[in-house]
C-alpha cells in the first residue's frame, strides 16, 4: 500500500516536474527587474497627470508634498515588506487569507485588483485620449483603446520575465526622452513660480503630502511577485527603489510643472508635460518634439499596462484557485476596454483615476501592509530568519502555498534560488 | 487525421507553443539537464551482421546490399594474392573513393607486394594489415554493416576467403570544393577563408585557427537511419557543461533522419517556430572560433559550408568580424552604422507612410509642400505607391539572385527602368519615393546577416501595412509588440535579447567595440566556466612585466609555498627553524 502510494506521489512529481509539463513557466525576476516594473507601474502616467490635480490643491508647494508622499509611501512598503517576510512561504493570496482569515483576505486581495484594473482602464482612456486629441483627430477612439489594450495584453501574455525584460529595455527611452523635454524647456522655467515654498503653511502641506500617499494605491499589488524573485532579498530591495524611483520622477514632473506653469494655470493643464513637449522647438527638419515625445510615452504607457495585467492575471488565478492566467486574458481585456471606454473625455479620465487612487482608499491600501504585519505577529506568524527559503514548503498553508503560477494550469514545486 | 485549425496555427506564429517553449525543456540556469533522448527515440544498439566465412558469400551480401548490378559505381575485383594464394574481394564506391589511393594502397600492394614475402599462414588478416597494406588506416572490421558505413564514407572493403573479418582501408577522396574566401561574409581587413562542404576540412580549419587540445569535436549521427553526420564544436574549458549538454540532447533527438542541411537542422534545434532567428548561421572560421572562445558551441552538417553558432544574443546579427579586426574606434563607425541602417530598413518606408498620410503637421512646411507637388500627378494613394516600389525592389533582388551570370547586367537595366526615372516620368511614383525606397534597399545590404536580412524584409512589409492602418500608433504598436515577441524569445535557454534585458555586465562590449585589451570578460550571459579572457592585467608590458616572467615568478612562488608548508608540516625541524630556512641565508 504505503509503496503503491510512495509510486503515485513520484508520478505526480515528475508530472508536475518543469521539464515534463506542457505549460510556460511564468518566470523569475530580479531586483533590478522589479525596480524598473515598480517605477513603471507607480511612475509611469502618473508623471503627466498628476502635477496639476497636486497643484490645484496646494499650490507652489505641491513638488514637496511628493516628497512627503513618497517617504510616507516607503514607511507604508515597509510594513508590507515586513508581512512579506512574516509569510514568506506564501503566495500574495494566500498569505492573506492566512492572515486575515478567507473573507477579509480575498476582500482586500479584490481591492486591490480592483485598484490595478481602474488604474489600467483609465490610464488606456488617457492614452487613447491624447492619441486623438494630438495625432489622429479622425480616428475612432474606441480603435485606439483597442490597441492599447491588445498590446499591453501581448506582453503580460507572454509572461512575467518577458514583461520585466520589456520595462528594462524601455527605461532608457523613457528616460532620454522626459530629460528632453525637461532640458528642452528649460528656457521656460521660472523659479520665481516655486515661492512661497510653504503656500499653505508647514502643518498644511504636511497634511496635503501625507493625502498624497494615495498616489502609490496600487504598491501593495507589488506583493504578488513575492514568489516570483529569485532571491528574497530582490522584493525588497527592488520595490523600495522601485518607490524610490515613482518617487522622485513625480517630484521632478511637478517642480518642472510648477516652475513652467505660474499657481492658477497649471490647475487648467491636463498634461503639462505634454504640453511643454508641444512648446520644445527641435528645429526646421522636425518642427516639435510633441510627436515623438508622446510615442515614446505610448511604450512607456504600454509597459505599464503589460505590469498592471500580470498583476491582474496573478491575483485573479490566485483568487480563483487556479494555476493558470491565459484564460483570463480575454475577460480582462474586454473588460479593461469597456472600462476605457465609460469616461467620456480624457478630463473625466483623470478625475476619476485621481478620486479612485488618490483619495483615501489609495491611502488605506498603502497603509494596510503594516496592519497585516501586526495581525500577523499576533497570529504567530513568525519572520523569516535571513537565509534562502527556496524549495520550502508550507504544511499548513492554502493550496497554492510554496508554488509557482504558470501559464497553462499546472502548479510547480517551488524553485526559488536555483538560478 | 484531423486537420490542425488554421486559427491555432496563425496563433503559434506569434505565442509560445504550450509544451514546447525551451524555458520548460530547458533553462540554464534553473533547471537540472536531464541529459536523456526521449523515449523512444534512442537508436537502438546496430547487431551486426555477422561477414561470412567465403569470400562469394560476402561480396555477394554486399553487392545485394547496394543493389549491384544495378548501382553502376560500387566496383567489386576480385584477386589472388600470390604466395600464398588466398582469394580477396576488394570493394568501393567510384567517386567516394580516391582512384589512385585505392591502386596505390590496396591493389598495387595485393597483386605485386604480395609475392615478396612469406606469411603466417595462420593470420592472413594481421599479415595484410600490419606488413602489406601501406595506408594509414586500415581497420578490422566484424559486421557487414561496419563495411557498409565504410564503403559509404569513401573507404576500401578487403574481404579475404576463409575469414570472417574483413578489413577497410582509408581510401576518402571525392571531389569537393577547394577552401576558398567565405561568398556571404566578406569583410576587407582580416582572415578571408571561408568553410567549405567537407565535414572533416571544416573540423580541420577551426582546429588550425583554434590550436588547444580544449577543442572538442564530438560527432553527431542525425536521425534513426543516420543518413548524415554532423559534429558539435565547443571549448571544454570555456562552455558551460549544461549547455553542450542541451544541444547534445538537442541534436541526438532528432529523429529525421534526412537532414542535409544547416538550414533544416537549424529549425530542428531551435526553441519556437518564430520569424526571428535565434541561431547564428557562418561561413567564416574565424568567426566560428571567436564564438567558441565565448563559451558558445558550433554545430557543423557534413555537406553544408554553414556552421551553426549558438546560443547568441540578437546583436550577433548586427556584428560582423571585421569590427574586431580593425581599430575600435573604426569599428564603432561600423558597428553605428548597421544599427543605424537596421532601423531604416525597418522603419524609413513604415514611418514615412505614416506620416505624410496622417501626420503631416509634423512635418516643416516646406518639406510638406515639396511632398506634396511631387505626389500631385500620382494617381494612387501613398501606400500603394509605396507597396509597388517595395515589390518591385524584391523583384529585382530575387531576379538578381538568380538571373544566370552572362545576363545578369540585364537586371540593372530593367531594375533602373523600375524604380527608376522612368517610373517618375510615367508618374507611376513620386521621386520622394524613389529616395525612400532607394535608401532602404542599400541600408537593406548594411545588414550583415542573411536571416536577420530575411527577417528585416519581412519586418519591413509589416511596418508599412501598420503605418497605413493607423498612422505612427500602428507602427509604435507593432514595435513594442515585436518587443515583447523578443523579449520571450531565447538562444538555448539564453534570452535573445541577453546582454541588454537582461542586463548582463558584458553588455558594453555586446554593443559596442571597446578596445581589444580592453574586453576582458567573455559572452557572460551565456555562463562560461570562465568569465574572464584576461587576467587582470591584460598587457604585461604596461607594469613593466612578461607572461613568461610572471608564469615563473608565480611557479616559483608556488614552489616556495609548498617548500614552506612541507618543512612546517614536516618534523625536521619547528617551526622557527622552518621560517628561517624559509628566509635563506643572510
Amino acid at each position: 500500500m504505503g509503496e503503491a502510494m510512495s509510486k503515485g506521489r513520484r508520478e505526480t512529481e515528475d508530472r508536475n516536474r518543469p521539464d515534463s509539463s506542457p505549460v510556460i513557466q511564468l518566470g523569475h525576476i530580479d531586483g533590478k527587474q522589479v525596480t524598473l516594473m515598480t517605477g513603471f507601474l507607480l511612475g509611469a502616467k502618473v508623471f503627466l497627470m498628476t502635477p496639476s490635480f497636486i497643484a490645484a490643491r496646494v499650490g507652489t508647494s505641491a513638488w514637496i508634498t511628493t516628497i512627503v508622499g513618497t517617504g510616507l509611501a516607503l514607511l507604508g512598503l515597509l510594513g508590507w515588506l515586513k508581512w512579506a517576510n512574516a509569510t514568506s512561504d506564501l503566495a500574495f493570496v494566500p498569505a492573506l487569507r492566512k492572515t486575515l482569515g478567507r473573507f477579509l483576505g480575498d476582500l482586500l486581495a479584490f481591492a486591490i485588483l480592483l485598484a490595478c484594473l481602474a488604474g489600467a482602464a483609465l490610464n488606456t482612456r488617457v492614452v487613447a485620449g491624447g492619441a486623438v486629441i494630438g495625432l489622429l483627430p479622425h480616428f475612432p477612439i474606441e480603435v485606439i483603446i483597442a490597441i492599447a489594450v491588445v498590446t499591453g495584453l501581448y506582453g503580460a501574455w507572454l509572461g512575467l520575465e518577458t514583461v520585466a525584460r520589456v520595462a528594462v529595455v524601455f527605461a532608457p527611452l523613457t528616460v532620454i526622452s522626459t530629460i528632453a523635454v525637461i532640458v528642452g524647456a528649460g528656457r521656460f522655467i521660472d523659479l520665481r513660480n516655486l515661492f512661497p515654498f510653504w503656500g499653505l503653511g508647514v502643518a498644511e502641506t504636511i497634511k496635503e503630502g501625507a493625502l498624497n500617499t494615495g498616489l502609490f494605491a496600487v504598491m501593495p499589488s507589488v506583493m504578488v511577485w513575492k514568489s516570483y524573485v529569485r532571491a528574497p532579498e530582490n522584493l525588497s530591495r527592488g520595490t523600495s527603489g522601485g518607490v524610490l524611483l515613482a518617487g522622485v520622477i513625480v517630484t521632478i514632473g511637478t517642480a518642472v510643472s510648477i516652475t513652467v506653469f505660474p499657481h492658477p494655470e497649471i490647475s487648467r493643464i491636463i498634461d503639462p508635460l505634454g504640453i511643454l513637449a508641444r512648446a520644445v522647438y527641435l528645429g526646421p527638419f522636425l518642427q516639435r518634439l510633441e510627436a515623438v515625445f508622446t510615442f515614446v510615452w505610448f511604450f512607456t504607457t504600454s509597459v505599464q499596462l503589460s505590469v498592471l495585467y500580470i498583476i491582474a492575471f496573478i491575483l485573479l488565478a490566485q483568487l480563483a484557485g487556479v494555476h493558470t492566467y491565459r484564460p483570463f486574458a480575454p475577460a480582462v481585456g474586454l473588460l479593461l476596454f469597456a472600462g476605457a471606454s465609460i469616461p467620456p473625455s480624457i478630463l473625466s479620465a483623470g478625475e476619476l483615476l485621481h478620486g479612485i487612487l488618490f483619495q483615501e482608499a489609495g491611502i488605506a491600501l498603502v497603509a494596510s501592509g503594516w496592519v497585516l504585519y501586526l495581525v500577523a505577529r499576533v497570529r504567530g506568524m513568525a519572520p523569516r530568519e535571513g537565509g534562502n527559503p527556496r524549495g520550502r514548503r508550507s504544511s499548513d498553508g492554502p493550496p497554492l502555498a510554496g508554488k509557482k503560477l504558470r501559464a497553462g494550469g499546472k502548479e510547480e514545486p517551488s524553485k526559488l534560488g536555483q538560478s | 487525421m484531423r486537420p490542425r485549425n488554421p486559427w491555432k496555427r496563425l496563433l503559434s506564429l506569434i505565442t509560445p507553443a504550450r509544451g514546447r517553449s525551451e524555458r520548460k525543456s530547458f533553462s540554464l540556469g534553473t533547471r537540472p539537464i536531464h541529459g536523456k533522448t526521449p523515449q523512444g527515440k534512442e537508436r537502438a544498439p546496430v547487431e551486426g551482421t555477422k561477414i561470412p566465412k567465403r569470400v562469394k558469400d560476402s561480396s555477394d551480401l554486399l553487392k545485394e546490399v547496394f543493389h549491384v548490378p544495378h548501382s553502376s559505381d560500387v566496383v567489386f575485383r576480385e584477386i589472388v594474392c600470390a604466395k600464398p594464394a588466398i582469394k580477396v574481394v576488394v570493394a568501393y564506391i567510384e567517386g567516394l573513393a580516391d582512384s589512385n589511393k585505392v591502386q596505390s594502397s590496396v591493389l598495387e600492394p595485393l597483386l605485386l607486394l604480395s609475392s615478396i614475402r612469406n606469411y603466417d599462414a595462420k593470420d592472413p588478416v594481421t599479415y595484410l594489415k600490419n606488413a602489406l597494406l601501406p595506408s594509414g588506416q586500415v581497420e578490422e572490421k566484424q559486421s557487414l554493416e561496419e563495411l557498409v558505413e565504410g564503403m559509404i564514407a569513401g573507404d576500401t572493403v578487403v574481404l579475404m576467403d576463409g575469414r570472417e573479418v574483413a578489413l577497410t582501408v582509408e581510401t576518402k577522396g571525392w571531389e569537393h570544393r577547394t577552401v576558398s574566401t567565405s561568398f556571404s561574409e566578406r569583410i576587407v581587413k582580416g582572415p578571408q577563408q571561408g568553410f567549405v562542404e567537407v565535414l572533416r576540412v571544416n573540423t580541420a580549419i577551426v582546429r588550425s585557427i583554434l590550436q588547444s587540445a580544449d577543442l572538442v569535436v564530438e560527432n553527431i549521427d542525425l536521425g534513426a537511419t543516420a543518413y548524415n553526420r554532423c559534429a558539435m564544436l565547443y571549448m571544454k574549458s570555456i562552455a558551460n557543461d549544461k549547455l553542450v549538454a542541451e544541444l547534445r540532447r538537442r541534436l541526438k533527438s532528432i529523429s529525421f533522419s534526412d537532414v542535409l542541411a544547416s538550414g533544416v537542422l537549424e529549425q530542428m534545434i531551435e526553441g519556437r517556430k518564430t520569424l526571428i532567428p535565434s541561431v547564428l548561421s557562418t561561413e567564416r572560421p574565424d568567426r566560428v572560433a571567436r564564438f567558441l572562445l565565448q563559451g558558445s558551441c558550433a554545430v557543423m552538417v557534413a555537406g553544408d559550408p554553414f556552421v551553426l553558432i549558438l546560443p547568441v544574443s540578437i546583436l550577433a546579427f548586427v556584428h560582423s568580424p571585421e569590427d574586431e579586426y580593425v581599430r575600435w574606434p573604426y569599428g564603432n563607425l561600423l558597428r553605428l552604422i548597421r544599427y543605424i541602417s537596421l532601423l531604416l530598413v525597418v522603419f524609413l518606408p513604415g514611418v514615412y507612410v505614416a506620416i505624410v498620410d496622417y501626420h503631416a503637421e509634423m512635418i516643416p512646411t516646406q518639406l510638406l509642400m515639396a511632398i506634396a507637388a511631387s505626389r500631385e500627378p500620382i494617381p494612387f494613394p501613398i501606400y500603394v505607391e509605396m507597396l509597388v516600389m517595395y515589390f518591385g525592389f524584391e523583384l529585382i533582388r530575387e531576379a538578381g539572385i538568380r538571373i544566370p551570370s552572362p545576363i545578369g547586367p540585364t537586371i540593372g537595366i530593367v531594375g533602373a527602368l523600375l524604380i527608376g526615372e522612368a517610373a517618375v516620368s510615367a508618374n507611376l511614383v513620386s521621386p520622394i519615393m524613389v529616395i525612400v525606397i532607394a535608401i532602404t534597399a542599400v541600408a537593406a545590404f548594411a545588414v550583415p546577416n542573411q536571416e536577420l536580412a530575411m527577417f528585416t524584409r519581412i519586418a519591413t512589409l509589416l511596418f508599412i501595412i501598420a503605418g497605413t492602418v493607423a498612422g505612427l500608433l500602428g507602427v509604435v504598436s507593432l514595435t513594442y509588440l515585436g518587443i515583447c515577441h523578443f523579449a520571450s524569445l531565447t538562444s538555448l535557454g539564453v534570452p535573445l535579447l541577453a546582454p541588454i534585458a537582461p542586463v548582463w555586465k558584458s553588455s558594453f562590449s555586446s554593443l559596442l567595440q571597446p578596445a581589444a585589451q580592453d574586453m576582458r570578460l567573455r559572452q557572460t550571459f551565456v555562463r562560461p566556466k570562465d568569465k574572464f579572457r584576461a587576467p587582470d592585467e591584460p598587457r604585461l608590458w604596461d607594469i613593466g612585466e612578461t607572461a613568461s616572467h610572471r608564469l615563473r615568478s608565480s611557479v616559483l612562488e608556488e614552489k616556495r609555498k609548498e617548500k614552506g608548508k612541507t618543512e612546517e608540516g614536516g618534523d625536521g625541524g619547528s617551526h622557527e627553524q622552518g621560517k628561517a630556512r624559509n628566509r635563506g641565508p643572510k
